[in-house]
Order: structure tokens, then sequence, then C-alpha cells
């Protein structure tokens, strides 16, 4: 390549896709995040990630009758659409079966709909593919793989994610904290239930590829929690949670990469940036009670 | 295929998942009963780690592996289930505050294993087995283990039952009493962990937590007591197990069906497990679908029986004066008649239907009631009497000796209904 001054997306090293990807990532998961733990839908978020699976092979099933390998699942958009569409109908149809129409507690419901969902996802990509191990790649994340079309499909996902808290934000922030007011001013409760929904799904679909459904779930709930001991605002919340996220995604990264340049050891980036998340709350934690600790000592 | 069962390739992973369930399923029912689901999945996440970090253990000292992986299971297990006990008694125990743990143990794991695929990639291969359940290794030496722990776990749920269903059930009391529960409900704990450590082999450590609620959830539709929900749920693990197995086997050896297909385990044990609490719920003999089905039809039946009662002892009919001015289908007017028959409340002379001395005295009893609810609808509801008839046509089938005792108590012994025509007596 030719020294231009002008650095295109070829150019980009690995480490370098990787933290761009994840800090797409963070911002995609970062903005969901706050509203689901807000409206208390973790474990519907939870059941997601596990139904995702499912889903994906529906899509693959409906439009092309054979599923290939999941990085096809990037080049169509519409393949991402179809799943996360399906995924959260069929996990909210199973569900709701279970607790309302059977009349299993609710706990137990959900647990058992997504667990058997997802076991009929592995069914299913066993006998289409004969691979077992793709289940494994889904439940590691495949970070460590990243090329520049998982780059450009979180920057999608970031920007699909960030449009949506953009267009409907005053709607979230009174259907989030007040329904009853909500509905008595009008405000749609249902449009941003489904469309919060169907943007966890995608933003765990388009967390294969980074690190894995298990681990999206830390994503999901921990920058909310950093970002909830630093403020109470909503707006200053949405806008730290992401950035609580980048930073564990940078330094996650650059240690990896030192671990491998110093140590020759390739650790696993997504649960090294997860874990480097929960680090980063431990120390938020920390600071917070210093600082109150602190603040007990000016008053008395 | 009950051979199968025999056969020296199958006998041991069918037994060993068969033993695997049923321990799950019985501490299933302790998290079922408190309602915390959740912490199974956390339970059986958390088992991950410590089997990675076990196994690099193993790993330094060069040795024998499955122990290793074990114990360190067992501990990490144990350390978030503790975790999980303080979580709660600050008050933090959120579905947020359990997923986060969740996903944070695993990524602890996921780190030492990607550590570990450098270290020792064949203890990694094992591990891996782990998170989604492989049944096809488990060899005869591994049955006595799931054996031993079996029954380990059914000693402890029978010798401390008493002190388990308080605990369960009112574990308030439990503490208020002075019972002793502290060991029952450690106990119960480090046997949730222990079922889950040796579950992971069958199902995997994600899918394992539908193998706690299942079996439980299916037992709870047919158990009126904790000790049936207990041998129900360790019946429907034992089956869900047994199902998955079977429907693996027989995709995977030649039928005339289909193409020999080799399918995991752990899912369709699974989903073996999900078929059951449907099934139990569709079949519940409360709830169930098809029972209400049933006692609809029965009801149903009665009714027609008792109208055809009431119709004969206006007036003498044969069998096509009956079809007709009663419009009765076919079928349930001929069952009605034998029926009756048979109870003695009719007979058939000269091709008519007769009411016997049972038959009059039920039809007597069924006007009684009849036209007391009428003159009760118009004394106390204020209907008109025009409108009485068809309300009463429908609770004189509705109404029992009882009611009807205090039904006259209430309007004082009627004489007459409202249509001007006697009300019989009591003892008709």
């Amino acid at each position: 390549m030719y020294a231009t001054g002008a650095l295109s997306f070829q150019d980009l090293s690995i480490d370098e896709v990787q933290i761009f990807s994840l800090f797409f990532f963070s911002i995609a998961t970062g903005i969901i995040g706050v509203f689901l733990l807000l409206r208390r839908m973790l474990m519907i978020a939870t059941a997601l990630s596990h139904t995702v699976l499912f889903g994906v092979i529906i899509a693959f099933l409906s439009i092309r009758f054979l599923l290939v390998d999941l990085s096809d699942l990037y080049q169509y958009p519409i393949y991402l659409f179809i799943s996360a569409l399906f995924s959260a109908w069929i996990t909210a149809l199973l569900e709701l079966f279970l607790t309302k129409g059977l009349g299993i507690q609710k706990d137990a419901g959900i647990g058992l709909a997504f667990n058997a969902i997802f076991a009929l996802g592995i069914l299913l990509v066993t006998l289409f593919t004969r691979n077992m191990h793709m289940g494994i790649d889904l439940v590691t994340g495949s970070i460590d793989g990243a090329c520049l079309q998982d780059l450009r499909l979180l920057f999608y996902v970031a920007l699909l994610n960030s449009a949506f808290l953009a267009a409907l934000y005053p709607a979230l922030k009174i259907t989030s904290f007040d329904p009853i007011l909500a509905k008595s001013l009008g405000s749609s409760l249902a449009l941003c239930q489904y469309v919060l929904l169907f943007l966890t799904a995608i933003t765990i679909i388009a967390s294969f590829r980074a690190t894995g459904i298990v681990l999206v779930l830390s994503f999901l709930v921990v920058p909310y929690l950093c970002a909830r001991l630093c403020t109470a605002h909503l707006s200053k919340i949405v806008f730290f949670s992401p950035l609580f996220g980048s930073i564990a995604s940078i330094v996650g990264v650059a240690f990896s990469r030192h671990i491998l340049s110093v140590y020759s050891v390739a650790l696993s980036t997504g649960a090294l940036v997860t874990v480097f998340l929960f680090i980063e709350y431990g120390c938020m934690l920390a600071y917070q009670s210093i600082r109150r600790q602190m603040r007990r000592q000016v008053i008395t | 295929m009950f051979a199968l069962f025999l056969d020296p390739l199958y006998r041991a992973p069918i037994l060993g998942s068969c033993l695997i369930c049923y321990a799950a399923a019985l501490m299933g029912v302790c998290i079922f009963l408190q309602k915390r689901a959740l912490v199974s999945e956390v339970i059986s996440h958390a088992a991950y780690p410590g089997m990675i970090i076990g196994a690099l253990v193993a790993g330094v000292f060069s040795s024998d592996h499955w122990i290793y992986l074990f114990t360190g299971a067992f501990l990490s297990s144990l350390f978030a289930a503790m975790f999980l006990q303080w979580l709660e008694k600050k008050q933090v125990s959120t579905d947020a505050a359990m997923t986060a743990t969740l996903s944070a143990f695993f990524a602890v794991g996921l780190l030492f294993a990607s550590y570990l695929q450098k270290m020792r990639p064949t203890l990694l291969v094992e591990v891996q087995k782990c998170l989604f359940g492989e049944v096809v290794t488990i060899l005869d030496e591994h049955l006595l283990l799931y054996a031993v722990m079996s029954v380990c776990i059914t000693a402890f749920v029978y010798l401390f039952y008493r002190r388990l269903q308080i605990h369960l059930f009112d574990p308030v009391y439990m503490q208020v009493s002075g019972i002793r529960g502290r060991l029952v409900t450690r106990l119960s704990i480090v046997c949730l962990v222990f079922s889950v450590v040796i579950g992971v082999r069958a199902c995997g450590v994600i899918l394992l937590s539908a193998m706690l609620i299942a079996p439980a959830s299916a037992a709870r539709v047919f158990s009126k007591s904790l000790s049936s929900m207990f041998v129900l749920a360790g019946f429907f693990g034992l089956a869900s197990a047994g199902m998955g197995n079977a429907f693996v086997l027989f995709l995977s050896r030649e039928n005339g069906l289909v193409e020999p297909v080799f399918l995991p385990t752990g899912p369709s044990i699974v989903l073996s497990a999900l078929v059951l609490v449907i099934a139990s719920y569709v079949f519940s003999p409360r709830k169930g679908f098809v029972m209400k089905i049933i006692r609809k039809a029965a009801f149903q039946l009665r009714s027609t029986q008792e109208n055809i009662v009431k119709a004969i002892h206006k007036k003498q009919q044969g069998f096509s004066d009956l079809y007709q001015t009663e419009s009765i289908p076919y079928l349930p007017l001929w069952i009605s008649l034998w029926y009756l028959q048979r109870e003695g409340l009719l007979c058939k002379k000269s091709g008519l239907y007769e009411l016997t001395k049972e038959g009059s005295r039920k039809a007597l009893r069924l006007i009684r009631f009849h036209r007391l609810w009428e003159v009760y609808l118009t004394k106390y509801m204020h209907m008109p009497s025009k409108h009485v008839h068809v309300s009463a046509e429908e609770m004189e089938h509705i109404i029992t000796p009882e009611m009807a005792l205090r039904l006259d108590a209430l309007l004082e012994s009627p004489e007459m209904d409202p249509h001007e025509k006697p009300i019989p007596g009591r003892f008709a």
C-alpha cells in the first residue's frame, strides 16, 4: 500500500477491527440495556439470548432451505431481521402459552420455554449442518476472529439502536418509568415494547460474532449499573452506559494483545472484556463508597 | 428397543443419564417450590469455570483428571450458591443481579478455557463436552458414581423429609420455632450443587436448569403432597431421560422411516421433558383441557337423562316420540335410555317407556327443584314470571338436595310456583 496519508478500512489490523467492533457493540448493548433494566425485561432478554439460535435457523430454512454457515447471516441483513422477528415472537408465544395457557408458575415457565427452544435450536443445527461445534461458537463468541463484515454489522446495529433511541426517546422515558401516565398521555406503550424486544433480538444475534450469547447479558446489565452509580438522570445514563462498555472493550482488547505478545497465550478477548467490565463495576463501587466515607468525614 | 438397555454399548449412557436426571429432578422440586428457577441457571453456569480451573490444576499435577474437574466444579457452584444467598440477605437478588452473576462466572470460565486451550487442549475437550452434555461416552464405571449420588440424594430427601417440608413451605416458621434447620438448608444446597455438577454431563451446563424445573412442574400437576411430588418428579426425570435417549437411538440406527442421523442427547432429553410437562398440564385431572371436555360431556349426559325422566313423567313415550319432541340427538338418547334402565328408573312396557317408583320420585324431585328456583327468582330477584322458566330449566340439574332444603327454609315452604302449579312436597 502506498503511503497516502489516508486510512482505508482495508488497512485495519485485527486489533483495531476488534476495538471498533466492540466499541459499536457496547454502544448497541449499552443503549438497549438501559431500557431493558428499567422495564424489568431482563428475564425476557435472557430468554431471547437462548432462543435467537432457533430464530436464525428458521430464518435460514424459510429463505434458503439449507443452512451453511453462520457467516452467511451477515451478508444478507434480511436474515437478521427475520430471525430477530421470529425469535422475539416465538419466545413471547411459548412463554404466554406455558404461563397463561397451561398455568405453570411464571419463573419456571420462562426458564422451561427458553431452554426448550434452545434445545430445539441445537437439534436443528446438528441436523442440518452435522456440526455440533456451532453451538460452542455461539456460546464463546468469536471476536478473536473478527473480520470487516462483523465490523460493518455491529456498526449498523449500533446505528439502528441509536436511531431508535433518538426517535423514541420521550416515549421511552415515559413508558419506562410510568406506564399508566404514558397510556393516559397517549404514548405508544406497545410500540416501545415491541421495538425494544425486536432490537434486543437483533443485538443478541449481532453478538454471535462479538462476545457470545451468555456474555452479552453482562454487556446489557453492567454498563447500566456502572452508569447508575454515577448519575440518576436518564439522559446521562444513556450516555455513560455505552461509555463504560467502550472503556472495558478498549482496555480488554489492549490487555489481550499484550498477553498475546508478551506471554504468547491467546486469551478469549470476549471473556476478557467482560471480566474488565466487572472490574470496572467493582472500581465504581469502591470509588462511590470511598466518596461516601470522605463526605461523612467532612460532615462530622 | 428394550434390548438396547442391555446392549453393552448403550446401557451405560441410558442408565447413566436416567440416574442423573432422576437426581436432578429430586433437587429440582426444592427449587421449583421455592420459586427460584433462575438459581438453577446460575448454579449450572457456575459449574463451568470450576471445571476449567480444576482442569488447570489437573494439568499442573498431570494426573487423573476427572476428580479435579469434579471438585473444581463443585467448589465453584457451591461458591455461586453461597454468593446468591448472600445477595438475597442483602435484598439485592433481582433478576439483574442473578443474570450478572451468571455472566460473570461464565466469563471467568471462558477466560480460563482459552488459557487451557494452550496448556492442555485435551482437557479442554473434556470440559467442552459439559457445555452441551455428552452422554455417549458414559461408561460402566461412571455408573457407580451416578448410582451412589442418586442413593445419597434419595436418602437425604427421605431422612430429612419433615424438616425439608417445613423449610420449603415456611422458612420463617422454621427459624422462629427453633427447629434445627441449618443442617437441612446447608445439606440441600450441597445436594443441589452435587446433582448439578454431575448432571452437566448429561444435559450440559446450558440446558441443565430445564431438567431441574421440568419434572417438578409436571409433578406439581398430579401431586397433592410433597412426598408424592418427589416421587413423581423423580419418575418424570427418569422418563424424560429414557425418552430422550430412545429418540436419539431410534434416529441413529437403521430404521424404516428416515436416514440415520446423530443428534445430541442433552437437547432431546430437555425436549422430552417439555413434552411431558405439556402433556401433564393438558391431561391434568383438575385443570386440564382433556378433563374439562370430559367433565362437560358427562354433565351434558346427566342433564339429558334428567330431561328424559321429566318428559316421561309428563307422558309415557316411545323412543321415536322422545327423539322428536325433546330434540335430543340419537346417540345420547340411546345411551341415556340404556343407563336409566340400568339404574332402575325406567322400564319398558309394550314399546313405551315408563317410570318406575324410583323414577317418578326422581322426576318429582326435579320438578320440585325447578319450581323452587322459579319462586326464588320471582320473590328475591324480582324477575318477571315469564322469564324464570329458562333459568330454572338449567338450575334443576345443578341444585342439590341440601341447596333445596335451604331454599325451602328461605322461601318458607312455598306451595305454588309463579305459574300456579303445585310444588311437590319434600318427601315426594
